[in-house]
């Protein structure tokens, strides 16, 4: 297969979500408006965006969380909601993981680490010598594989505990890995260590990463390509170095340009910034009418009412 | 000048079936009115275990082995009950490290608002439900979303709604610990910028708690540095950033990604 045929594809996905309070009028968020995006094998795709604009929807579901309002999810080729037998459904389950931005939820706390990703390999890895598999998965995570087996989720620190999810994913040999913010919680040489991780699983074992984050910075380390999302579209997609370093999209720009500045204090009275933000935002909103290449796979969103007018 | 708050020799053990241990180890320091003092360090440094003390939400496993906290002269640590919950949230509020623990995941956003404003005056629902909206919108909810429960609204939604709150009864001291890890920069930037301009018009002090150095040198007064639940250094953030003293603070700023290229072609706004 070559390495440029995607092993997971959204086409056109849309998610609207209905809210019902106890009184009033039922409102309805529009979460994802018709959002196409690859993820190709061996490779990172950083998701980017506002706070809100549907990122972590992107990602249950992929992992089946939510079902889609309308659109499409392939893996390699083939419709998720069409997959009717068993063994596909199981194939697909197993292949796609999520792990989570906090690290002590996903872990059961009554459970010893060996608990957990036995459990993994028995489900998914039944053939296998099983403690010779925790040893060889642990050391793959850099967790020492004499001392972490006995221990309880609440004994390990943040960073430990991220491992932990990862080696549960290549337990069950996952081939996709959502990652939703797995660093955050973290400080900043865990995260470099959490990262490394990443990159290793990407390289050697060939995984597909989708990396939703905050920060840029690390984006720019893992991901070959990136796609930024604002309200529930994506504006901006394309190689890393592009999107980034050569931002396009008015959003993408703010984004690019609001990375704090340790030399530069904030203040109450903000010379414009809140202006400027007001201005970008209402005029991403608009429904994207068109996506326009700038160069090789870089695109942007040109918007009903253009965004620089 | 008078600090709103003074901490001195706090020493703070968490007893687990071993030897007691100790997080924070007999710290002093000191929150001027007006003033955000920024708190930095590494993961499990015992930062969070501070806030919790400030707020005497602390509990077993946790104890405050020695050292007073005392709040515009008062003896925190010595409050009654009553005295506790006139208080809390009035007074000083906390924005948790993770939002969940802020929230209620069984109630709507409005009706944590409405219990809060409730607890402190008699408020009707009409004037609570104008209270909530105007929050919302100040952190960037539409208002309309009151009626949602936390989990129909995204990560960083919810750290909002806590910050949101914190602010609500306009307290002398907030405690925000890591307040915006779940944001985006603009948003974030926004936020922070509305708290300033808050801070200008009502006048509080902040306890700014976060992993993100550069962000905290933006925000901060003072700059307080903690390792293995000592404070190590303690500083304008001015100092703390241009000229650190503990070889610990410079290997901080040393670690601190950067992003590859500044942007370009857009200036920055202030
Ligand atoms: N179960 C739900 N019911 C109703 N609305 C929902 C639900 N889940 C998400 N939403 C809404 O969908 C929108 C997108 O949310 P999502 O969590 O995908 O955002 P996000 O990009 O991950 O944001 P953040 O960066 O803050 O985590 C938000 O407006 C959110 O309130
Ligand atoms: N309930 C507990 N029982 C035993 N030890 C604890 C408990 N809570 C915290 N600790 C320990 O106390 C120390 C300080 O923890 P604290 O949560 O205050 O760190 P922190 O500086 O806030 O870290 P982070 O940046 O990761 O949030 C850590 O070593 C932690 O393992
Ligand atoms: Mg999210
Ligand atoms: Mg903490």
């Amino acid at each position: 297969m070559p390495s440029d045929t995607p092993i997971l594809s959204l086409d056109n996905l849309s998610k609207t979500f209905a809210v019902r309070p106890v009184f009033g009028r039922a409102s309805v968020v529009d979460a994802l408006r018709n959002v196409s995006l690859d993820l190709l094998p061996g490779r990172a795709l950083a998701l980017v965006g506002e706070s809100g604009s549907g990122k972590s929807t992107v990602g249950k579901m992929i992992v089946g969380v939510h079902s889609p309002t309308s659109g499409r999810i392939l893996f390699e080729g083939q419709d998720i909601a069409a997959m009717t037998s068993k063994a596909d459904q199981m194939r697909y389950r197993q292949a796609v993981q999520m792990v989570f931005q906090d690290p002590f939820s996903a872990l059961n706390p009554a459970h010893t680490i060996r608990h957990h990703l036995l459990r993994a390999l028995a489900l998914h890895q039944p053939e296998t010598d099983p403690d010779a598999a925790l040893r060889s998965i642990l050391e793959d995570v850099e967790l020492d594989p004499v001392s972490t087996p006995d221990k309880f989720p609440h004994e390990l620190s943040g960073g430990q505990r991220q491992r932990v999810n990862f080696a549960r994913a290549l337990a069950v040999k996952a081939r996709l890995i959502v990652a939703d913010e797995p660093t955050s919680m973290l400080d900043v040489s865990i995260r470099k260590s959490v990262l490394g991780l990443m990159q290793r699983l990407k390289s050697e074992y060939g995984l597909s990463i989708l990396y939703i984050t905050h920060d840029i910075a690390t984006a720019e380390y893992l991901a070959e390509d990136t796609a930024v999302m604002f309200r529930g579209q994506v504006v901006e997609k394309g190689p890393t170095s592009q999107v980034v370093g050569n931002p396009q999209h008015g959003y993408t720009k703010l984004l690019r340009a609001a990375v704090p500045d340790p030399a530069l204090r904030l203040t109450g009275g903000d010379a414009g910034f809140a202006a400027q933000a007001k201005f970008v935002r209402e005029t991403s909103a608009h429904p994207v009418s068109a996506l326009r290449e700038i160069s090789p796979g870089h695109v942007i969103a040109e918007h009903a009412v253009p965004a620089h007018a | 000048m008078s600090a709103l708050l003074s901490v001195k020799d706090l020493r703070i053990d968490y007893l687990t079936s071993g030897e007691p241990f100790t997080a924070v180890r007999d710290i002093s320091f000191e929150i001027q009115l007006n003033e955000i003092l920024g708190l930095a360090g590494e993961s499990g440094c015992g930062k969070s275990t501070v806030a919790y003390a400030l707020m005497r939400l602390h509990k077993p496993p946790a104890l405050v082995r020695n050292g007073h906290i005392l709040f515009e002269g008062r003896d925190v640590l010595s409050f009654c009950d009553k005295e506790l919950r006139a208080w809390r949230w009035s007074e000083v509020s906390m924005v948790f490290q993770s939002a969940m623990n802020s929230l209620s995941p069984v109630m709507t956003i409005f009706r944590q608002f409405y219990d809060m404003l409730r607890a402190q005056s008699t408020v009707t629902k009409a004037q609570a439900q104008e209270r909530t909206a105007q929050m919302l919108e100040m952190v960037g909810i539409p208002a309309d979303r009151m009626h949602a429960h936390p989990h129909q609204l995204s990560g960083g939604m919810r750290q909002r709604v806590a910050l949101a709150l914190a602010l609500t009864l306009k307290p002398k001291l907030i405690i925000m610990d890591e307040p915006t890890t779940a944001l985006d920069v603009v948003v974030q930037r926004e936020i922070l910028q509305e708290v300033l301009r808050l801070k200008d018009e009502l006048g509080f002090s902040v306890l700014f708690i976060t992993h993100d150095i550069a962000l905290m040198a933006q925000i901060s007064d003072r700059i307080g540095i903690m390792r293995e639940g000592k404070i190590v250094e303690i500083g304008t953030a001015s100092q703390i950033v241009t000229a650190p003293k503990h070889d610990y603070t410079r290997s901080i700023w040393d670690a601190m990604p950067l992003l590859a290229q500044r942007p370009e072609g857009m200036a920055h706004a202030v």
